[in-house]
């Protein structure tokens, strides 16, 4: 009798603490194995550190500015706790009502704010922020360079060591590294637009400005350096022809397909993550270099921007305090592990001597972020992105001039911001 | 109506009460609902604004809409007249008294259930310009294959020729209404000495118009409505030249979450889609023909 009482009581125990278990979901997109496995161990980790919550990973599609998903399972009330979003369009998805404010949270949870603001980078703090309180907690960053195939480089007569600095030199070398049979590429010596060479790189490093804080315009359709920048773009798709760019890229569409690292593309621009794939795909005696993205005598020396994602609480999240638990704990300690696992460089200031004293090549990255641009924080971010590259296309495709295209995707852009700030 | 009437159109109802439920709350509403959106400024987490019909003002001027328009007209013009020749030209094939026949079409009908991902996938390869199958047969030939997907002119049309691979259901219907003609026409023209092609033209082709019919309302509609090849295929490059309707219409509802934009799209869409479905209609009284009845 007394041996049933105990099991009874057992019982009701355990029932009670499963009852209380709480369970919160958590949707990704980071499918690539190494960056999936270490998001997934730190869940673990907080999983058997906090008994009473349980976290459930789930992998779902996304990228940059696409989350239909999202925006699909909040409008039905079916979304969930914790999503990992592009952290340059926080102040937009949070104009748009989609996220939960995280700062409430926090001070819910007895977290002191501002010290925590001071333990991450000022410029991810400040994506991760709309209306002067804190929307996200940001997950990693990046940077981006200029990575470079010796072999190539020796094979068409130039100084392995001495990669291209200038436009101009970039443009020679691409010249040179360069194999066409007829009208089909062979090897291709450069494309600005490839891998990370987006509007914003270029213009960048041509030195130009795309949005004024101050007045709160756009401003990069009368900058004569962003024009230059697409104009310098445009003269690469008119020399190879687009046609041609485009049956030769589509050739390696899979994930793991690169032209770089099948040694077709001897120059291009990429992220610091890109060092992890080119360990890890490129053959064995691949020999590649990295240096600064080349320049134009007006424009800017070891430009780069940095991007990055980040750690938000949809709306109608059915836990959402103890999301923003697990939150706090994915950008500290889950975000320390994560930069040493996969080479991504953390925003949390804490990881970045780890990340070097694991990995000392990362260096050279992390110390072009002091100086990384970031982009715009406005609440329409992923719009201006979308529209930016958009207006490449019409430039690249020779569907619109440089400046009619820019001044078109202004116009768009700076109706809906004036919108979203109440003008 | 009498009392019993009264009460078996009662039991009636009862019966179909839950197929009206699920089409008032799946069909109906959403309909209405789109509706109503199309007149207002709609972010789905926010509640929506009437902007009376701006929207629709708005679509007019933009350049992509008109596009992606001309676009999937474009499709709907190479795929309903091609893949009616090539349905109609397997199910002749398909009918011919040979033993294995079953054989040939189980694998002419084949490919029409694989799904469109993975067959949309296999002909990115199979047009590929330099590596695919396509061009390197035509290299026989001497012929300096196109660039296929990646040229704005060539992408359209690659796209409506590999929608062929799932003609077999098109195939499938044709032989149906082919192996129903009586054999004793063909029997009569035969004595009167008609040549293959006469009876194809005077007895084959009017005895399946009812299926021609259905095929051609049925393939417009979905023309109209192509989605997932060029999605998958392209994404809508290059340069917008693969762009259809249905996929602008997807961006601006799910990827810039403007559901009063996408519902006025949608309603646009439903008007053309409606006028074509009435001028194939309007137009059939003179060209489809039902065995037996009298004209």
């Amino acid at each position: 009798m007394r041996k049933l009482v105990i099991l009874l009581v057992l019982i009701s125990v355990f029932t009670l603490l499963l009852a209380e278990k709480v369970e919160i979901v958590f949707w990704h997109n980071m499918s690539n194995p190494v960056d999936k496995k270490s998001i997934e161990e730190s869940v673990q980790k907080f999983n058997e550190t906090h008994p009473n919550i349980h976290v459930k990973v789930v992998l779902v599609p996304g990228s940059e500015t696409e989350i239909t998903k999202l925006m699909t399972a909040v409008a039905a009330g079916t979304g969930p706790d914790v999503y990992y979003l592009d952290r340059f369009t926080v102040a937009q998805r949070a104009y748009q009502g989609v996220l939960e404010c995280i700062e409430d949270y926090l001070v819910q949870l007895g977290v002191d704010v501002e010290a925590l603001k001071q333990k991450f980078f000022k410029f991810a703090i400040e994506e991760a922020t709309y209306n002067g309180k804190l929307y996200a907690l940001p997950w990693d960053t990046d940077v981006r360079v200029l990575y470079y195939n010796k072999k190539l480089f020796r094979e068409a007569g130039l100084d392995p060591d001495k990669p291209p600095v200038t436009i101009e030199e970039l443009d020679e070398y691409a010249e040179k590294l360069t194999k066409m049979k007829g009208n089909r590429i062979e090897q291709l010596g450069f494309i600005p637009w490839f891998g990370q060479g987006w509007h914003y790189t270029w213009g960048w490093a041509f030195g130009g400005k795309f949005y004024d804080p101050k007045t709160q315009k756009l401003v990069f359709a009368e900058d004569p350096k962003i024009i230059e920048s697409f104009k310098w773009q445009k003269k690469y798709a008119d020399k190879y022809g687009m046609k041609n760019i485009g049956a030769f890229a589509s050739a390696y569409s899979g994930a793991n397909l690169n032209p770089f690292l099948a040694g077709k593309l001897a120059m291009v621009v990429d992220g610091n993550w890109f060092l992890a794939q080119i360990r890890t795909f490129a053959p064995k005696d691949f020999e590649y270099g990295i240096a600064p993205i080349p320049y134009p005598p007006y424009g800017e020396a070891n430009s780069t921007w940095a991007g990055g994602w980040s750690l938000v609480i949809p709306k109608g999240a059915k836990h959402p305090k103890e999301a923003a638990e697990f939150i706090l704990y994915m950008a500290t300690e889950g975000q320390i592990k994560y930069a040493i696992d996969t080479a991504h460089l953390p925003t949390y200031k804490a990881g970045v001597p780890e990340l070097i004293k694991k990995d000392p090549m990362q260096k050279h990255f992390a110390e072009l972020l002091p100086t990384a641009h970031c982009r715009p924080v406005i609440p329409v971010g992923a719009l201006l992105w979308d529209k930016l590259t958009e207006a490449r296309d019409y430039i690249l495709y020779g569907q619109k001039t440089v400046e009619q295209a820019l001044k078109d995707a202004e116009e768009e852009v700076q109706k809906e911001l004036d919108k979203a700030l109440g003008k | 109506m009498t009392r019993m009437q009264r009460k078996n159109f009662r039991k009636g109802f009862l019966f179909i009460l839950p197929w009206l439920v699920g089409f008032a709350i799946f069909t109906v509403y959403p309909i209405v609902a789109s509706f109503y959106f199309s007149f207002t400024e709609y972010h789905v987490t926010k509640p929506p604004v009437w902007v009376g019909l701006e929207n629709y003002r708005k679509l007019f001027k933009d350049v992509l809409f008109t596009k992606s328009l001309a676009n999937t007209l474009y499709y709907a013009a190479g795929l309903v007249p091609i893949g009616l020749v090539v349905g109609l030209f397997l199910a002749l094939l398909l009918v011919q008294p040979l033993k294995e026949i079953v054989l040939y079409r189980g694998v002419i009908y084949f490919p029409s259930i694989v799904p469109a991902y993975a067959f949309a996938t296999v002909g990115i390869w199979f047009f590929h310009p330099y590596l695919g199958f396509v061009n390197y047969i035509l290299s026989f030939f001497g012929i300096d294959g196109p660039m296929w997907l990646s040229d704005e002119k060539w992408a359209k049309f690659t796209i409506i020729l590999l929608a062929q691979w799932g003609a077999g259901g098109t195939a499938l219907i044709y032989m149906a209404a082919i192996k129903d003609i009586p054999k004793e026409l063909y029997e009569a023209a035969i004595l009167d000495g008609a040549t293959r092609w006469q009876m194809f033209r005077k007895i084959t082709l009017p005895l399946i118009s009812p299926a021609t019919l259905y095929y051609l309302v049925t393939a417009t509609l979905a023309a109209l409505q192509i989605f997932d090849l060029p999605q998958i295929m392209t994404g809508g490059g290059p340069a917008n030249s693969t762009l259809s309707y249905v996929m602008y219409l997807y961006r601006h509802a799910f990827s810039y979450v403007n559901m009063g934009y996408a519902s006025a799209m949608a309603w646009i869409l439903f008007l053309i889609s409606a006028f074509f479905t009435f001028l194939i209609f309007k137009t059939s009284r003179r060209w489809v023909f039902y065995y037996g009845s009298k004209r």
